[in-house]
């Protein structure tokens, strides 16, 4: 029985990032994420994070978890992709709007780590744009029977629940598959620019029967409310990701500018260095209280936490971005070497630009909500 | 993204539609000559995307103390204002017994 409180789990994640990061160019040069990994991040309860603690999760609040998301993700982005997947996209949302069945049948489980479960709603021609779907659904008897292709899943080829989404012309839904229903096949992938440990793959499902207790939520919920329910809390996992990324490239670039000499003098003392490490800290601290005020905003179910997560998703990824590719800078030749990690932190650092929505997808939210908000009536 | 509504909206006798309605006004982004009817579907007219859905859901359910169910959960159910009025009326008939 694990220590529940959020002192003890904060403690824990701070002891288990410190052995992770030394690891993690290794994960990362291998594509390999070690099943031990996994199952210490499962045996500490950092995958029933968000779960609440009825079904057997840690119910941290949402700033302890972004604290945690933050601790774990300096240390190795594809462990901490597996508390974005896992844990935010799934496991919380099943635990929010979902039939006492399917808690019942799965949520235990994914609180523990005892199964892992993945995120599958993107494919070859569709990301963001639902209409674009084409992997199908369709019901017989008492099952759907599912037929499509899904590509850059995450974690798919370890997972052993996806939570998949599947178009019946136009009606999409979402529906929990079992890895071993006959008719799905993972296809790992490979060569990808940052989350390499991550056990990407693509998702082939033929002719899959899912049993109708499998349907989360209504016919028709599945990318209006599953889908964007989901991708609210993973892009509040995002979000802390970009934090973790901007002060782990932070620091980096820090140790390395106080050390490194040139001309005679630590380049530290260079004020065109100095203007990157000003921005990079003022980058970093803007960035976690946005990531705080939304992690606030959560806890008290506000209306403007969806803006709010938004917000502070697209501005840590941009700052992740920044910080990480001034990091290299810094560090020269050295920063374009994998003997450092400044050149991982800045192929990280781009992935959270396009995963949970692409940074283009967020300024077209942002820009709606400045829209409704901030015009003046009349 | 403006607050959910007062408890006083959850009086029996409000009107539902007008403060769907109203909720909508605040909460669109109107840069067309279109003006909101109740039967426009607020999706495909471009009044909202998909992700406003969730925070209809939750408008309604607190503002008019009402649970919407699994089987409910259809983009077309809160398309428009008058589909979104008919949904708050059956389940208010439904709590009611």
């Amino acid at each position: 029985m694990v220590d529940r409180s959020s002192d003890a789990v904060l403690e824990r994640a701070r002891a288990f990032a410190a052995e992770l990061a030394p690891r993690a160019a290794k994960f990362d040069r291998e594509e390999h994420l070690p099943r031990e990994v996994v199952e210490r991040m499962a045996d500490s309860g950092f995958l029933g994070a968000t779960v609440p603690v009825e079904w057997g999760g840690l119910g941290l609040t949402p700033l302890e978890y972004g604290e945690l998301t933050e601790v774990i993700g300096k240390a190795c982005a594809s462990t901490r992709a597996l508390l974005t997947v896992h844990t935010s996209l799934v496991a919380e949302t099943l635990a929010g709007r979902t039939s006492r069945r399917i808690k019942e049948k799965y949520l235990p489980d994914l609180a523990s780590g005892r199964r892992i479960a993945c995120f599958a709603l993107s494919e070859a021609d569709a990301g963001s744009d639902a209409e674009g779907m084409s992997t199908r659904y369709v019901k017989k008897d008492d099952v759907f029977v599912l037929d499509g292709h899904k590509k850059w899943i995450s974690f798919a080829g370890i997972a052993d629940v996806f939570l998949v989404f599947a178009t019946d012309n136009g009606t999409v839904s979402a529906f929990l598959v079992d890895r071993e229903t006959p008719g799905v096949e993972i296809r790992p992938m490979s060569g990808m620019l940052g989350n390499r440990a991550a056990h990407m793959a693509e998702v082939v499902l033929s002719g899959v029967e899912v049993p109708a207790e499998n349907l989360v939520s209504g016919i028709g919920a599945g990318f209006a409310f599953v889908a964007n329910t989901a991708l609210f809390h993973g892009r509040y996992s995002i979000a802390w990701a970009g934090v973790a990324l901007a002060q782990a490239a932070l620091e980096e670039m820090c140790t390395y500018a106080a050390r490194r000499v040139q001309f005679g003098s630590r380049i530290g003392s260079f004020q065109l260095v100095q203007r990157m490490i000003a921005d990079a800290v003022t980058g970093v601290s803007a960035a976690r209280e946005l990531c705080r005020r939304a992690g606030r905003l959560r806890a008290e179910r506000s209306p403007e936490v969806i803006a709010a997560t938004n917000i502070a998703k697209y501005f840590s990824s941009t700052v992740a971005c920044r910080v990480t590719s001034d990091a290299v800078q810094v560090l020269g030749g050295n920063g374009c070497w994998n003997g450092y990690p400044a050149e991982r932190l800045f192929r990280e650092a781009k992935i959270l630009e396009i995963i949970e929505g692409t940074s283009q997808v967020q300024q077209t939210l942002i820009a709606d909500f400045g829209l409704t908000t901030f015009t003046k009536k009349g | 993204m403006h607050d959910s509504g007062s408890p006083v909206d959850a009086a029996p006798g409000v009107d539902v539609r007008e403060s769907i309605r109203g909720y909508l006004r605040d909460n669109i982004t109107v840069l067309g000559d279109d003006e909101l009817r109740d039967d426009d579907n607020i999706f495909d007219k471009g009044f909202v995307s998909s992700i406003f859905a969730m925070q209809l859901l939750a408008h309604i359910e607190s503002t008019f103390d009402v649970e919407v169910p699994d089987d409910y959960l259809s983009l077309q159910r809160f398309s428009s204002v008058e589909r979104m009025t008919e949904m708050v009326e059956e389940l208010r008939k439904v709590r009611r017994g």
